[in-house]
């Protein structure tokens, strides 16, 4: 009989989806509360599990289906991400009187589609990945039903993300007419064994990378491909925004690590400027139309698209000091967003979700330690020490410059200092406008407190989250 | 050791931050809350140094953990323990202890009041950075956080205009300082590549050997950096002539005189160079320029204080000369002694100053000594201590001061320093004029006030007074054989051979010191200010008034400071403003604000508008731009 | 080895080259006289009654995605029952599983009324 330990935690998750699935059918509508339990024990399990099995995993080692250390701390972290995650939805959801278990289980496919990407070694699985995470995306966007701009982001997405995933099939056969082989570490033997090739050959690959980049950019939120961004924040609910914010930009992360850097690092020369004018671009774009934004979630929708720019920055130098800096960055806006978006989720303005800068005008004067909370997050956003943005920024700037790239490390600065505008500019709607709503807050804001202080101690030491950045690459680089 | 020093400093941190975030809440929990996280680092604090006395291998550098590392240096935060931040830390946190317990009686009208006490815990906890930290990076952390809480308390009443400006004058001097320190860690981060004291000290002779060169002159470096040091140092502790903004930072409330005057700040500079003394000690042109400017401070802010008549800025004035003692003290050298005098002028200067507001308090906050008299019968403790304090401040044989400041004169003798010597004798007269000056007209004479019904030890501000009676008087007696003679600051200070000889020759024991001060010509010139000061003032000696009534030229030189108000009220405000309307008119506004801030600022929100119509919200719009970025993307590097 | 698709490409040119000549010949050389009558839409000699674009009902789609499931459970259990006897138990397993799977999303749509037209 075959050893499945190497894909439980996948079976686990599908296992009982299909069963909390079946158990929600036949709960009545008060007691609905079960499933979400129910869910969020399964995840508590997964960690706890692979914590468990850490040693026995690892050592299992499949072609096509690596448990490595990399990926089984990736896994757990987007575990233990998206437990918080659905703890700010549910609560959100709850209020709005929205909920269904329905939504959960779609996200739980999304880590479903996650983890199988952290795990794949292989295109085609990896391509199975994205495209689980896309549909159950799709599908949550369009979670609002009452919502016109809901549907219309939901469509725009989806039909855009079709193209996308067109972009990305069509790379990947290409490669695998180039090299005939879809596993990652064959296709990086078969190009590093090749040497030197004849201009067809490389024209060929120059298609195959574009096409697989502009998808992952795509996927990413890069600039020119960020078209859907703002819109898709805009228009799904709060819950919808801070999951799309956060951990698909990990798992679109992992798979640049993948393609990039397992496959494709031969070809270096080839993809390294197409990233840097896909990240130069995004900086820019992403930082100056935020500036004109009213909308709370269209800017911070900017703002995301500015801080890609950042990760790409790290990704497109391609050194182990790089990714580490770009590992670090993308751990570390994921704990910034899940923070602002979370404070976000219980905060109610007249009754409604928020949606305008405007709304949380004088905040400070009945929500004291919330308008704290909110400056606290902006100030790390806006890369402010002792904050971990700064480090997160700091650190890229810092491997630009031991690169000598001192032109692109200057404009990343000059571009931090126009993003600090927008996000100072919240907080003086915070602590110096008028009040001129009423706010209130849903629940207490324990989780979300110890969630943004975070940004403050890992500012004060970074060092925990530095060395397991390093640690995560240094597997890519020893050989 | 490792964690009691963490909580020395933090408990005030956390008290401050805690207040903050109570604000509106009740009375009795902010004050509560302030005086219990003081009270947490007094208390350790003493149980830290007693456990240095009974063993003192307790020296250490804890780190606390990595702030930051680059492929050149790592930055550490860390805590050093060893006499000299041990000590310190007793003096400031005891201190600062009595002022709070002091300021919940005197504040209690306030409005503010949790405010006020927001910024005194976090002005206790800034200093202590300073104390604890064992490199220039927390060291200046602390120096800024200083600087900040100061800016605040000396303007806690926002809507006084003086304290207002005030507040600003002690700010900027102190930012000019600031620039010295900076620039001065900047070239010792330069060329050491290390911020650690430690590291300083390790590359001192390699560091002796090299100049820098400015504007073609060669100088060497560590001259250089000890005297852009000294400058921070020097606006801190308000030596001349960057002294003028601590008499005006008299327009804060009474208890933040006494915090600022006696223990968290202006003792800052005078510790960083007593810290890095072995960096000071490889640069006697420096050390020369500290001792010249720590004598000229001592006499002329004495001469100053002389002619004023507000109670707090003759005592403002008695502070700087006194920290001009000290600043010579340093300068030659004798670290030890200058901290030693830093310790008693702490205690007896906080009694001087939490008096001066017993008195203010009385008198419905005149500050004027030639309008209030008498307030002897009616205040009799104020009057009693007060009088104790100023026995100490003028050197009294057997109080505190006497053992410091005579210590200090006999020790520039000693060493040779002549000049000086006389110079810091000749203002002991002075000290004694102008204390006594205080004493004789607020206390003696006739009775203004009513007796009233209200008694003077029912008011909860006279424990602190009480309580600082006792070191203002006896702690110089008990302390200086323990610190000076059996060599307690050998782990951080290098001059304890030096002040061990100095210490076995001429002092032997505190008893036979005070013998012999009496044959000291510092004696007599104390008996002769006396004196005067009892004709002077007392008796209204017709031919003493006369001879005032003549020098009016010189008394309208002190009372302008030697020019110093009018430069800093009226010449440099007044030329600067020209200068600066004539840069905010042209540069400004014209270049900067219009081209460049607002310029850019337009030219981004153009283009900001421009590039966001893009985002037209059509999906075949979105789908053309991916398919065409696409497209060039595919052009552009087919060419690979 | 790219080369070996040149045919392919060349195809693909002529095909491009072809096609478009034939459109522009005919636009360009054909008489065109077009009138209100000519270019309004035909529809038996009447004139039409409504947009030729009509909406359906939205179950119509419903009822379409829930038989494209089933129907390609159907195109995978085909060639599955063609090998079963020489994949073995692993298959069978593995059909069951995938069967399974399947009946859960059967249950639920029946459960949550899909199924039914009303």
């Amino acid at each position: 009989m075959m050893n499945f330990l190497f894909i439980m935690p996948e079976i686990i998750i599908t296992t009982s989806m299909s069963v909390i699935l079946l158990i929600d059918l036949f709960l009545k509508k008060k007691n609905k509360i079960i499933s979400y339990y129910l869910i969020q024990f399964t995840l508590l399990f997964l960690i706890f599990f692979l914590i468990r099995n850490f040693e026995q995993i690892t050592s299992l080692n499949h072609q096509d289906f690596s448990t490595d250390i990399f990926s089984i701390v990736f896994k757990t972290i987007l575990l233990s991400g998206l437990i918080i995650i659905f703890y700010y939805s549910y609560n959100f959801l709850r209020y709005f009187k929205v909920y269904k278990t329905e939504y959960f289980l779609i996200c739980l496919f999304g880590l479903l589609g996650m983890m199988i990407i952290t795990s794949a070694q292989d295109l085609l699985i990896l391509y199975l990945g994205i495209e689980l995470l896309s549909l159950s995306l799709y599908s949550i966007i369009a979670y609002n039903k009452d919502s016109a701009f809901s549907s219309e982001a939901a469509i725009k997405y989806y039909v855009l993300g079709a193209i996308a995933s067109g972009f990305l099939l069509f790379g990947i056969s290409l490669i695998y007419g180039l090299t005939g082989t879809i596993s990652l570490n064959e296709v990086f033997q078969f190009i590093y064994d090749s040497g030197s090739r004849d201009a067809v050959q490389n024209v060929g690959y120059i298609f195959a990378l574009t096409f697989i980049i502009v998808s992952l950019g795509f996927k990413f939120g890069a600039a020119p491909f960020h078209m859907w961004i703002p819109d898709v924040y805009h228009g799904s609910l709060l819950p919808t925004t801070l999951l799309l914010s956060s951990l698909p930009k990990i798992a679109v992360f992992i798979i640049f690590i993948k393609l990039l850097l397992q496959a494709f690092i031969g070809l270096f020369h080839f993809w390294a400027d197409m990233i840097l004018i896909l990240a130069l671009i995004s900086i820019v774009i992403g930082n100056i139309i935020a500036i004109v934004q009213t909308n709370f979630k269209r800017m911070l929708a900017y703002s995301t698209i500015a801080n890609i720019g950042f990760i790409l920055i790290g990704i497109s130098l391609g050194t182990q000091e790089s990714f580490t800096a770009a590992t670090f960055y993308t751990l570390s806006y994921v704990i910034m967003s899940m923070a602002i978006f979370g404070i976000l989720t219980f905060i109610t303005i007249n009754g409604k979700a928020v949606e305008e800068i405007s709304d949380l005008s004088g905040l400070n004067e009945n929500h004291p330690w919330q308008a704290f909370l909110i400056l606290l997050t902006m100030l790390s956003l806006a890369g402010i020490p002792p904050l971990i943005g700064f480090h997160a920024k700091l650190f890229l700037i810092q491997v630009l410059v031991n690169s000598s790239y001192f032109i692109i490390a200057l404009f990343a600065v000059i571009m931090t200092v126009i993003g600090a505008y927008y996000y100072l500019r919240v907080i003086k709607v915070i602590y110096f406008d008028k009040v001129s709503t009423k706010i209130n807050l849903i629940i207490s804001s324990l989780i979300v407190s110890i969630n943004t202080l975070l940004l403050l101690y890992l500012g004060l030491f970074p060092y925990n989250l530095v060395n397991l950045s390093k640690f995560l690459m240094s597997g890519f680089f020893s050989t | 050791m490792f964690l009691i020093s963490l909580l020395i400093i933090f408990s005030p941190l956390i008290g401050s931050i805690l207040l903050l975030f109570l604000q509106n809440k009740s009375k009795s929990k902010t004050t509560f809350i302030a005086n219990f996280s003081i009270a947490i680092s007094a208390v350790l604090s003493f149980a830290l140094l007693i456990f240095f006395l009974i063993n003192p291998d307790v020296v250490n550098n804890y780190k606390l953990y990595t702030w930051l590392s680059t492929e050149q240096s790592v930055f550490n935060i860390s805590i050093i323990i060893d006499s000299l931040s041990i000590f310190m830390s007793f003096i400031v946190s005891t201190v600062s202890l009595l002022v709070h317990v002091y300021s919940v009686g005197y504040m209690n009208k306030e409005s503010s009041y949790n405010r006020f006490f927001a910024y005194t815990t976090f002005f206790t906890f800034s200093m202590l950075l300073i104390i604890f930290a064992n490199n220039f990076l927390q060291l200046f952390i602390g120096w800024e956080l200083v600087g900040l809480s100061s800016y605040l308390l000396i303007g806690f009443w926002t809507n006084k205009e003086t304290a207002i400006k005030a507040n600003l004058k002690a700010f900027i001097v102190n930012r000019i300082g600031d620039i010295g320190l900076i620039l001065g860690v900047c070239l010792i981060f330069a060329h050491v590549g290390s911020l650690d004291y430690k590291d300083l000290f390790l590359s001192l002779p390699e560091l002796s050997q090299k100049t820098i060169s400015i504007v073609g002159v060669h100088v060497s470096l560590i001259s250089l950096i000890a005297f852009l040091l000294f400058l921070g140092a020097a606006a801190k502790s308000a030596q001349i002539p960057l002294q003028f903004w601590l008499p005006d930072s008299m327009e804060g409330p009474t208890p933040i005189s006494a915090l600022i005057h006696a223990a968290t700040m202006v003792t800052a500079g005078i510790y960083m160079i007593a810290r890095l003394s072995p960096f000071f000690e490889q640069s006697l042109y420096v050390l020369d320029i500290i001792l010249f400017i720590g004598c000229l401070t001592a006499i002329s802010m004495g001469l100053v204080a002389l002619v004023q008549n507000d109670i707090k800025r003759i005592i403002a004035y008695s502070t700087i000369s006194q920290l001009g003692y000290m600043m010579a003290a340093l300068g030659a050298s004798y670290y030890s002694l200058a901290i030693f005098h830093l310790m008693t002028h702490a205690f007896f200067k906080a009694l001087l100053f939490l008096c001066a507001g017993s008195i203010i308090l009385k008198c419905n906050h005149e500050q004027d000594i030639d309008k209030i008299s008498g307030l002897k019968n009616i205040l009799p403790i104020t009057y009693s201590a007060f009088l104790l304090a100023s026995l100490s401040l003028i050197g009294f044989p057997l109080t505190s001061g006497f053992f410091s400041k005579d210590m200090i004169i006999e020790a520039l003798k000693y060493n040779g320093n002549i000049n000086s010597y006389y110079i810091l004798s000749f203002s002991i007269f002075i000290t004694t004029l102008y204390t006594l000056k205080i004493l004789i007209k607020v206390f003696f004479g006739e009775q203004k006030e009513k007796a009233s019904s209200e008694l003077e030890h029912d008011n909860p501000i006279i424990v602190p007074i009480v309580l600082l009676v006792i070191p203002s008087i006896f702690i110089g007696l008990f302390f200086i054989g323990p610190i000076i003679n059996d060599q307690f600051f050998t782990t951080s200070l290098i001059d304890t051979p030096k002040t061990n000889l100095f210490y076995e020759t001429i002092v032997i024991n505190p008893i036979l010191f005070s013998v012999h001060s009496l044959t000291s010509s510092s004696f007599y010139i104390l008996i002769l200010g006396v004196l005067f000061s009892y004709f002077f003032y007392f008796k209204k000696a017709k031919f003493l008034i006369l001879i005032s009534e003549k020098l009016s030229f010189t008394k309208n030189i002190l009372l302008s400071e030697y020019g110093f108000n009018n430069l800093s009220n009226i010449i440099i405000p007044h030329y600067f403003k020209r200068f600066g309307n004539f840069v905010w008119n042209k540069a400004d506004k014209i270049i900067i604000d219009d081209v460049f801030v607002n310029g850019i600022g337009r030219i981004i929100n153009r283009f900001s508008i421009k590039i966001r119509s893009l985002q037209t919200g059509f999906l075949y719009h979105y789908a053309f731009t991916m398919i065409v970025s696409l497209i060039i993307f595919l052009l552009v590097f087919y060419d690979y | 080895m790219l080369i070996e698709y040149l045919p392919i490409l060349i195809f693909l040119v002529f095909a491009l080259i072809f096609a478009s000549l034939m459109i522009s010949v005919g636009f360009a050389a054909g008489p065109s006289n077009p009138d209100s009558e000519k270019n309004s839409p035909y529809e038996c000699g009447f004139d039409p009654f409504e947009d030729s674009r009509m909406k359906f009902d939205v179950r119509y789609y419903l009822v379409a995605i829930l038989f494209i499931i089933f129907d390609l459970e159907i195109a995978f259990l085909f060639p599955w029952a063609v090998v079963i006897h020489e994949i073995g138990l692993t298959g069978l397993l593995a059909m069951a599983i995938f069967l399974l799977i399947l009946t859960v999303g059967f249950i639920y749509e029946w459960k949550k009324g899909a199924l039914e037209w009303d």
